[in-house]
């Protein structure tokens, strides 16, 4: 079939770009427009014409997850120099935790909890950056906030950790920790590849903590690196390292 | 609107060489400036916000991906990720996939190579000259144009919506593109006098 009338080429063009055609005469046209760069064309030109109604669209804010997801996808923010630690390692798990079929018992509660914790969204965030032009990438971007969620294996979240910026003190959530005996605590634990595990303090079974990690323990806080809580005696672990059992796991994600 | 608009354009424009050029900050900036348009206007083709969500993180990656094949000289920036998004809306709604072929390639336009680049008030006029020919149609043939345009309805669609007979509904849109396409043509011819 060839289309030789212009003006019936060019008005299927423009339902095409308009996108009325549907089922098999929208496949019909599809076949033809890609054998014919002129037909091809038309759509573009009608495509770009009625564009222009795009701009009448009350506008709708994404969810600021939407570009934490897209930076994790992109590897966005990797070029950043994160000090001399260690080598680049994998980002295993997704910020996207609460979305689809990974979503977890009271993801809900986490989302609130982020949203609670963060000061603010990051893109918004990366506009105040941008102002600086062509200025080489600083150390670490603003939006690179990192989260860790604690569960345990049954997918329960008992704590949600957010670190506004590499270096900034860490804001641990009890989200909905197990009820702990009078004579337990829960300890938190950094877990560096090939190195034993490190504390961070006690976590708190309600309500939230600030830490502030010293120097030597924020340089170890990236992208990857495992979290877990501890089963202790109360007051934590008397020897400096976990004695009770690993009750929650979780690693650092950028938000 | 004109100073302010062309102050955008120019923004979005220089945003997206930078985003071509790998500066992830520029990016961050584009997609700040620009992804409330182009998530509205998914939400209102796929209706679920979820969705939109997935959606408009493909179209951001793919102009990640392909921001160097974005040419000022054929379409502004908000426009030419207004017709991404919306193809990629419409090729969810419409289930076929494979049907991406005649995607948004801007290189298709004959006789565009080698051209100078629009000016933003070029690509504002189009806007312009596209509302004053909507203008000029019946309201019928407008309201359903705009219908399908901003909701994505197929003909059957429409027809449904309207509470009108498939063929008058046909032939709302067609004569109402004819119509369009005389008048922005004629709209051009004026202005290039």
């Amino acid at each position: 079939m060839r289309l030789t009338d212009q003006n019936v080429r060019s008005l299927l063009a423009a339902e095409y770009a308009l996108g009325t055609l549907s089922g098999a005469a929208r496949l019909r046209f599809t076949v033809l427009a890609a054998q014919d760069s002129n037909l091809a064309a038309e759509v573009v030109r009608w495509q770009i014409r009625l564009g222009t109604l795009s701009h009448h669209i009350e506008p709708l804010a994404p969810g600021p997850w939407v570009w934490q997801s897209l930076e994790r996808r992109l590897g966005l923010g990797r070029n950043a120099p994160r000090g001399p630690v260690s080598p680049q390692r994998p980002r295993t798990r997704t910020i996207g935790l609460w979305r689809g079929a990974a979503a977890l018992a009271g993801a809900c509660a986490i989302v609130l909890a982020i949203l609670l914790v963060q000061e603010q969204p990051a893109p918004p965030a990366i506009i105040e950056v941008v102002e600086v032009p062509t200025e080489p990438a600083p150390a670490v971007s603003v939006s690179q906030a990192m989260a860790v969620v604690l569960s345990n294996p049954a997918d329960q979240t008992g704590w949600l950790i957010v670190q506004q910026h590499a270096g900034a003190p860490l804001v641990a959530r009890a989200v909905s920790p197990a009820p702990l005996a009078a004579d337990r605590s829960y300890e938190l634990w950094l877990l560096p590849t090939g190195r034993p595990p490190i504390s961070v303090g006690l976590a708190p079974v309600e309500g939230e903590i600030t830490v502030t990690p010293p120097p030597e323990l924020a340089e170890l806080i990236e992208p990857g690196l495992a979290l877990a809580i501890s089963l202790e005696p109360k007051g934590g672990s008397p020897t400096g390292l976990p004695t009770g059992p690993v009750m929650y796991q979780g690693e650092v994600v950028v938000m | 609107m004109g100073r302010k608009t062309s102050k955008r354009a120019n923004l979005l424009a220089d945003l997206m060489r930078q985003t071509a050029a790998g500066n992830e900050r520029a990016f961050g900036r584009l997609y700040s400036e620009t992804s409330p348009q182009l998530f509205a206007q998914i939400v209102r083709i796929v209706k679920q916000e979820t969705v939109a969500e997935e959606m408009l993180q493909e179209v951001y990656i793919k102009v990640w991906h392909k921001a160097g094949q974005y040419d000022p000289a054929k379409a502004g920036v908000s426009t030419w990720l207004g017709v991404i998004a919306r193809n990629r809306a419409l090729d969810e709604i419409r289930g076929h996939k494979q049907e991406r072929v005649v995607d948004f390639d801007l290189d298709n336009l004959p006789g565009s190579t080698g051209a100078e680049p629009a000016s933003v008030a070029e690509q504002d006029a189009i806007g312009r000259e596209l509302s004053l020919c909507l203008n000029e149609l019946e309201a019928q043939q407008r309201k359903t144009i705009l219908l399908a345009y901003y909701e994505g309805l197929t003909h059957k669609e429409l027809a449904a919506r309207l509470g009108s007979p498939l063929g008058t509904v046909k032939s709302w849109v067609r004569r109402g593109l004819i119509r369009l396409k005389e008048c922005l043509e004629k709209e051009n011819h004026r202005a290039a006098y």
